[in-house]
């Protein structure tokens, strides 16, 4: 912990965000590799009865609340710039997403366009937060 | 905000990861603090003063007031 400790202040950072962050980021990983799984396996059929499904699905919440926690204790323990630039990467996110699909809906009404699934909403979030992240960065560097 | 944690830190002798340290944030909000883009919550500009043995507003200004 004292090494993690010392190379965490080597980079400027605290070791307590890293720690949190590296296990946000395991929740995450874990949740996207649940909803890959449980696509896959209901494509393919797998889902035989309510039960299997319903099986899948709790499993797949479940390690979503996981993520969920995991990235709320990051936040609220987060060294309070860390905190910030977060935020406000959420918040243009969160803005963005609502922007871009609000336009879109507006747009398929009028034209014909296809329809957008979920996937693309989690691309805009992740996109936008991603921007958001670097720009926040950049500004306090 | 203006603030003199910079000089207090260099009459110190401290580089910006030290204050950190002692102040339990990272070495970038420091830097932020010293160059006035980000603003300290109360918590930690009392934490800044207690580490100084200073008042509060004899390290942190309001730029209206100055």
């Amino acid at each position: 912990m004292e090494k993690l400790e010392e190379s965490a202040a080597k980079c400027g950072l605290v070791a307590r965000d890293v720690k949190n962050a590296t296990v946000a980021n395991i929740w995450t990983l874990a949740w996207a590799i649940s909803l890959g799984v449980i696509s896959y396996l209901s494509d393919y059929g797998w889902y035989t009865s309510i039960w299997v499904a319903m099986v899948g699905f709790g499993i797949h919440a479940v390690i979503g609340v996981g993520m969920v926690l995991a990235f709320k204790k990051f936040l609220t323990e987060a060294d309070e710039l860390e905190r910030k630039i977060q935020l406000d990467a959420l918040a243009l996110s969160v803005g963005v997403t609502i922007v871009f699909f609000s336009s879109y809906s507006v747009l398929e009404k009028a034209i014909s366009i296809p329809g957008l699934s979920t996937a693309y909403l989690i691309v805009v979030l992740a996109l936008a937060y991603s921007v958001g992240i670097i720009f926040g960065r950049r500004r306090y560097r | 905000m203006k603030n003199r944690l910079k000089v207090l830190r260099a009459e110190r002798d401290w580089t910006q990861a030290d204050l950190a340290l002692h102040l339990k944030v990272s070495r970038q909000t420091i830097n932020a603090i010293e160059k006035g883009k980000f603003d300290p919550s109360l918590p930690l500009a009392f934490k800044a003063a207690r580490l100084f043995e200073m008042p509060i507003e004899d390290i942190f200004q309001d730029e209206a007031m100055v």
